[in-house]
C-alpha cells in the first residue's frame, strides 16, 4: 500500500518545493489518474512513488511515504524496483539496450529473474500487443512510438506490484492506447497513471488533481465534469462533459441516449458545415508539393519505410497526417522537407524536383518534436532571429522582423531570456518562432501537441491556425485524434509504409474499414455523432450547432 | 538503421556464442601481432575479407574500407621512409601495413557481427565482474546515443539554413558550433537520466545475472575456437623458426 504523509520535495536546498503537502493513500490494486497541467508537479510525485525520491535523485524531502507500512527512507532501492515500476515522461531516456530484446530483458534479469522465465514473459507480451515483429530489431530502428511501448512492455515483464507511469502514451497510436488502458484497467496491481489531459478517465475510478506542487481534488470520476475545478488547475473538460447533456461524466451510449430524447438534428446547420467543407477544400490551391513513386529505407535496412508513395500536397491545405507507429509518417514529411537524401522516385517543388532546385533550402520549415533539439542560442531574440542572420539579414530589419514574430507568438517579454530556461511550452513556441521568421511556404509541425497541456496546446494551435489563413500550407503528424478534429481539413493516413489515404478529413473518419487499418481510434464526439444518426460530427462545436435542444 | 556497425544477422558467424567470437577475437589479435611475414599477413587479409562476404557484412567493410586502406599506406611509407633495420625496408613496411589493416579489419568484422549485449554476455559468462562487463558496453551504448542525438541535431539545424555538410571548410566549421550547445546540453542531460534510468530498471553493481540459458557452445563453436588456437599455433610455429616461410 501507498501511504504519503505530508510529502513535499525540493530539487536543491532552500528552494521552494516543487510538490507539497502531499497526504495521500491508495490501496493495493487501485487504478488512479492524477492530472495537472506542465509544472503541477506530476513527474516529481511520481518519482516519490517510485522510491527514485528519495533513493536515487538528489533533492530535500519532508514528510514520509510509507511503503507497505515501512517507510521508503528504510527500504533498499533495488527491493523497491522488485515492486514498483516507474515509466519515465522520457521514454527514451530510460532505454538502457541497443537490441529490442535485450531491452526488454535487461530489467527483469537485472531483479534476478534467471534467463529462461524472463524470456518467457517478454514473448508472451509481446506477442499480446502483436510486437513480436519487433524482438529481432535495434532500438534505433524504431519509431518514436514503438520505442514508447517497448519502455512500457519493459515494465511489464517484471510484473510489479505497482505500476507509476508518467504520460505514457504520448507517442503510441491511438489502436494500441485502447489496448493498453484495457490491459490496465484489468492489472491485479495498482497503476498511477500521470497525464496532462482527462481523456482516458473512464478507465480510472479515482482521479487526483494537482495544481502548483500541491492534491487540488481527489475524487471519483464525477471530478471530469466539474468546470470551476478544472478551469483552477488549468485542465480541459472531456469532449461529452462539454455538451452539458449531464452533470456526471457518462458514456458515448448514456450521452447518445439523453441526446434522443432531449435534442433534434438540425439538417440546415448540418448542411452548411459540410458546405464549409467543400469550401475549404476547394480553396486549397495548385498542387504545390507533388510526391512521385517516393521509395524510401534507411541506410543499413532492407526494409524499405517508405513503398511507392505518390500523392500531390495543395498550395494552402492544412494536412494532418496520422497512423500507426513505423507507419512511415516522420520519414516522408523528412524527405519533404529536403532533410533526408533520396534516390528512388521523386518530389517536386512548384513542379521542378527538389534536388534540382537550388531555392528549395528554407521553403519549407520543419518543427521538431522535442523542441531541445533546435535550441541552442543563449537568449530567445538570437535563437529566433538564427535563421535571418544566416540569410544575411541584419540590423533594423532583423530587429523588426524577429520582434514581429515574438509578439505574434506571445513571446515579446520573453525576447532576452535564456530559451532553456523557458517551460515546455514556450519552447515549443520559441522552436515554431524560429522556422516562421524565416517566411517558409509550407510548414511541417512533428507531434507539435506532446506534452503540452491544455492551455499551452490551444495558444500553439490558435497560431497554427492563424498561419493557415495567411496562406501558408501546414502539414502535421499527430497521434491526438481530437487534434486532429479540431484542424485541418485533409487527412493523410499512412500504413505501412503506403498512402492508406489521402482526402477529405469527414470522409476517412466516417469509414470504419479505413479507421480500423489505421489503428486510431474515433473521438467520442464522433462516435457519439456516428452513433446517433451516422452524420459525422468533428467536435463539441459542431456537435452543439447541429444537435439543438427540443424545445 | 544502426549507427555502429552490428547488423543484425544469421550467417554462421553471427550465430557464434559471444564467448567463441570473444575467444576468436583474441586468438587472430594475438596471432597478427606476432606474425611478421607479408605472406602470411596477406594470407590473413584475404581470409578475413572472405568472411566479411559470408558474414554478409560487406557493407561494413565499404564504409571503412578506404579509410583502412589509406592507413595502411601511411604506415607503409613512414616506415619505408625510418625503418633502419636488417630486412629490406619494403619487405618490413608491407608486413607492418598489412598487419595493421588485418587488425582493424578483425576488429571490425566482430563489431559486424556482435552486438553490444553480445559481448557483454560474453564477458560475464567468461568470468569478468558484471560491473566491469556492463561498463564497457554502457560506455558504447553512451557514444551511439551521442550521435543518433548529434544525427537529430544536424538535421534539425539543416533546415534552418546551417548545413555543415556544405560549404567551405571555414563556414563548416562555424556552423559546427550551434551544433555543440544541444549537443552537450542533450549529452549532461542524457548522462544525468541514465543513473536513474539504470536504477529504476534494477541495475546494481552486486547484481548476479542468470544468462547462462541463453546461451550455448555448440559444435561450431567449438570448431571457430579451434580455429582460432590453430592459427596461434601455427604462426607461434613459424615465430619461432619450427616452419620456415620463403623470404
Amino acid at each position: 500500500m501507498i501511504d504519503l504523509r505530508q510529502a513535499a520535495f525540493s530539487y536543491r536546498s532552500g528552494r521552494p518545493p516543487v510538490i507539497r503537502n502531499i497526504s495521500l493513500r491508495i490501496e493495493p490494486g487501485e487504478k488512479v489518474l492524477v492530472v495537472g497541467r506542465n509544472g503541477a508537479g506530476k513527474t516529481t510525485l511520481s518519482k516519490l512513488l517510485a522510491g527514485l525520491i528519495p533513493h536515487v535523485e538528489r533533492g530535500e524531502m519532508s514528510g514520509d511515504y510509507l511503503l507497505d507500512g515501512t517507510s521508503v527512507r528504510e527500504h533498499r532501492y533495488r527491493d523497491i524496483v522488485r515492486r514498483v515500476a516507474v515509466l519515465f515522461q522520457d521514454f527514451e531516456a530510460q532505454i538502457v539496450s541497443t537490441g529490442v530484446l535485450d531491452e526488454l530483458l535487461f530489467y527483469p534479469l537485472n531483479t534476478g529473474l534467471d534467463y529462461a522465465t524472463a524470456s518467457e514473459r517478454v514473448r508472451a507480451l509481446a506477442a499480446r500487443f502483436s510486437l513480436e515483429h519487433l524482438l529481432d530489431r535495434e532500438m534505433g530502428e524504431l519509431s518514436g512510438g514503438e520505442k514508447q511501448k517497448i519502455a512500457l512492455l519493459a515494465l511489464l515483464a517484471v510484473n510489479p506490484s505497482v505500476l507509476i507511469l508518467d504520460e505514457p502514451f504520448t507517442d503510441i497510436e491511438p489502436a494500441t492506447q485502447e489496448a493498453l488502458l484495457d490491459f490496465l484497467n484489468g492489472y491485479a496491481g495498482t497503476v498511477v497513471l500521470f497525464e496532462q489531459v482527462l481523456d482516458y478517465h473512464a478507465y480510472f475510478d479515482r482521479i487526483i488533481v494537482l495544481c502548483d506542487g500541491e492534491v487540488l481534488r481527489d475524487g471519483d470520476r464525477d471530478i471530469v465534469a466539474d468546470a470551476p475545478l478544472l478551469d483552477a488547475a488549468g485542465l480541459a473538460m472531456p469532449a461529452l462533459c462539454r455538451l452539458g447533456l449531464s452533470r456526471r461524466p457518462v458514456s458515448v451510449e448514456e450521452c447518445a441516449s439523453i441526446a434522443k430524447r432531449r435534442c433534434s438534428f438540425d439538417r440546415k446547420a448540418h448542411a452548411a458545415i459540410i458546405a464549409r467543407d467543400e469550401r475549404s477544400i476547394a480553396a486549397a490551391g495548385e498542387p504545390l508539393i507533388e510526391v512521385r513513386d517516393l521509395t524510401f529505407a534507411y541506410p543499413g535496412c532492407a526494409r524499405p519505410v517508405l513503398d511507392s508513395v505518390s500523392l500531390d500536397i495543395r498550395r494552402g491545405d492544412f494536412v494532418t497526417v496520422i497512423g500507426a507507429n513505423g507507419s512511415g509518417k516522420t520519414t516522408l514529411m523528412k524527405l519533404v522537407a529536403g532533410i533526408l537524401p533520396f534516390a528512388d522516385g521523386d518530389i517536386l517543388f512548384r513542379g521542378k524536383s527538389i534536388h534540382d532546385d537550388p531555392g528549395f533550402a528554407g521553403t519549407v520549415g520543419y518543427v521538431y518534436q522535442n523542441p531541445d533539439n533546435q535550441i541552442f542560442a543563449e537568449t530567445v531574440f538570437d535563437e529566433v532571429g538564427f535563421i535571418l542572420k544566416m540569410r544575411g539579414v541584419a540590423g533594423h530589419e532583423l530587429e523588426s522582423r524577429v520582434s514581429g514574430i515574438l509578439s505574434r507568438m506571445g513571446l515579446a517579454d520573453r525576447r532576452d531570456a535564456d530559451p532553456f530556461a523557458l517551460p515546455k511550452g514556450d519552447r515549443e513556441k520559441v522552436a515554431c518562432a524560429s522556422i516562421i521568421v524565416g517566411e517558409p511556404e509550407v510548414i511541417i509541425l512533428d507531434e507539435p501537441t506532446t506534452g503540452l497541456d491544455y492551455p499551452s496546446l490551444a495558444e500553439l494551435m490558435g497560431i497554427v491556425s492563424t498561419l493557415h489563413r495567411a496562406g501558408i500550407t501546414i502539414l502535421m503528424i499527430t497521434h491526438s485524434m481530437e487534434t486532429a478534429a479540431a484542424y485541418g481539413s485533409t487527412i493523410l493516413s499512412m500504413n505501412e509504409g503506403r498512402v492508406l489515404f489521402y482526402g477529405n478529413k469527414r470522409e476517412f473518419f466516417s469509414n470504419d474499414a479505413l479507421i480500423e487499418a489505421a489503428r486510431i481510434k474515433r473521438t467520442d464526439i464522433m462516435d457519439l455523432s456516428m452513433r446517433l444518426n451516422g452524420r459525422m460530427l468533428m467536435d463539441a462545436e459542431e456537435f452543439r450547432a447541429c444537435w439543438k435542444r427540443k424545445r | 538503421m544502426s549507427v555502429f556497425f552490428y547488423t543484425r544477422g544469421a550467417s554462421p558467424l553471427h550465430r557464434l556464442d559471444p564467448r567463441a567470437k570473444i575467444t576468436l577475437l583474441a586468438t587472430v589479435f594475438a596471432a597478427l601481432s606476432i606474425a611478421g611475414h607479408p605472406v602470411v599477413m596477406t594470407a590473413a587479409l584475404i581470409v578475413l575479407i572472405a568472411l566479411f562476404a559470408l558474414a554478409r557484412s560487406m557493407a561494413s567493410l565499404r564504409r571503412m574500407g578506404p579509410l583502412f586502406a589509406l592507413i595502411g599506406a601511411v604506415t607503409f611509407g613512414l616506415w619505408m621512409l625510418f625503418y633502419d633495420g636488417p630486412l629490406p625496408p619494403a619487405h618490413y613496411a608491407g608486413a607492418m601495413s598489412l598487419r595493421f589493416m588485418a587488425l582493424l579489419l578483425a576488429g571490425l568484422l566482430f563489431l559486424s557481427v556482435t552486438s553490444l549485449e553480445e559481448f557483454t554476455a560474453g564477458l560475464i559468462m567468461m568470468g569478468l565482474p558484471y560491473p566491469v562487463a556492463f561498463t564497457v558496453s554502457l560506455s558504447f551504448r553512451l557514444v551511439i546515443v551521442f550521435v543518433a542525438t548529434g544525427h537529430t541535431i544536424v538535421e534539425a539545424q539543416k533546415v534552418r539554413g546551417n548545413d555543415v555538410t556544405r560549404g567551405s571548410v571555414p563556414a563548416r566549421i562555424r556552423g559546427y558550433v550551434p551544433l555543440l550547445i544541444p549537443l552537450i546540453l542533450n549529452g549532461i542531460k542524457k548522462a544525468d537520466t541514465l543513473t536513474l534510468a539504470l536504477e529504476s530498471k534494477g541495475f546494481s553493481p552486486g547484481n548476479r545475472i542468470r544468462i547462462g540459458d541463453r546461451y550455448r557452445l555448440r559444435g561450431a563453436d567449438v570448431i571457430a575456437i579451434g580455429a582460432g588456437v590453430l592459427v596461434l599455433a601455427a604462426v607461434l610455429l613459424v615465430r619461432f623458426g619450427v616452419i620456415a616461410l620463403p623470404v
